[in-house]
């Protein structure tokens, strides 16, 4: 493993912890695709498009943290403040895809464990914890909730990474477990700047609402 | 109409960002670093899958800048292009 690529890779999880997220997150993202198909317009699939392309673009673009390390934007987030969580496991999930089948970033039997700490645990995790933040502190914090959300969603498949390679007899959770997140607690504070200031950026030139399909 | 600006956005940063992607850091990132550290890094094996452009360059393509570039730029079209042809797929069916 060198270069670009950062996905779990193929040898990290065993084929129980592979079968088992596959299924997870095929049933995730099956959920996701059904309440999509319900509740969006389908003048808004263009939109998802061209995030996914964006998101597929800044994940290539690796930038250095503190003490030899780099880290990338996740975008899951991301997605859920502007189209929606549904919508943003969807794109994710996407994304992933492409990367694993053309780019070999991230392993084909890791791919279901990759979408579900990407494409689900983090963005909902995220949202979940953004929507909290909103509803107790109004709408003066929204950007500390953005934040945080984006924040949490990079630790959230951080930690979840760390409980699959775990379970997985890779390594000893408790050697595992602090390492992942403590890592990722500091990239997630470039997941957390970047998300605010795309966020921004797409209010600033006018779009106040991007999708209908939100909850 | 604000869908046809944001897609515009999006589509454009995309393009800027592969055109940076060249000199992207090549510092191991998180889980790379944490499997280094902890010893485990020997244990990623053979991709079962071959991918036709691993590490995000296409082999035909001499210098890394140009071929780092153009992966990007059909990685982006790829992952745009399976949301576009379902839009168009769903369109049809509507209709």
């Amino acid at each position: 493993m060198e270069g670009r690529e950062m996905h779990i890779p193929d040898g990290f999880l065993s084929i129980p912890v592979s079968v088992v997220s596959y299924a997870t997150s095929a049933i995730g993202v099956g959920a996701s695709i059904r309440s999509l198909k319900k509740n969006m317009a389908d003048r808004m699939i263009p939109t998802m498009g061209a995030l996914a392309a964006f998101i597929f673009a800044a994940q290539m673009f690796n930038f250095p943290v503190a003490g030899g390390t780099s880290g990338h934007l996740m975008g899951g987030f991301l997605a859920a403040v502007l189209v929606g969580p549904m919508a943003a496991t969807i794109i994710i999930s996407v994304v992933l895809i492409v990367q694993c089948l053309l780019f070999q970033d991230g392993g084909l039997l890791a791919l279901g464990a990759n979408m579900l700490n990407m494409a689900l645990f983090a963005t909902w995790g995220g949202w979940a914890i953004y929507r909290s933040l909103s509803a107790l502190s109004g709408r003066g914090f929204r950007w500390a909730a953005i934040f945080i959300g984006a924040w949490s969603s990079m630790v959230i498949a951080s930690a979840a990474c760390a409980i699959e390679l775990a379970a997985s007899g890779t390594i000893a959770a408790r050697i595992v477990m602090p390492a992942m997140i403590g890592v990722h607690a500091i990239i997630g504070i470039g997941e957390g700047l970047i998300t605010a200031l795309v966020v921004s950026f797409v209010e600033r030139v006018g779009v106040q609402k991007v999708c209908s399909g939100r909850p | 109409m604000d869908e046809k600006r944001i897609v515009l956005i999006f589509v454009i940063s995309a393009v800027v960002i592969a055109f940076a992607a060249a000199y992207a850091s090549s510092h191991p990132d998180g889980l790379e670093w944490v499997a280094e550290k902890m010893g485990f890094i020997g244990n990623s094996s053979e991709a079962i899958l071959k991918a036709p452009m691993p590490d995000y360059e296409i082999p035909c393509v001499k210098g890394a800048y140009w071929s780092t570039l153009l992966a990007g730029i059909l990685g982006a079209s790829i992952t745009g292009a399976v949301f576009f042809l379902t839009g168009i797929f769903c369109r049809k069916k509507s209709n």
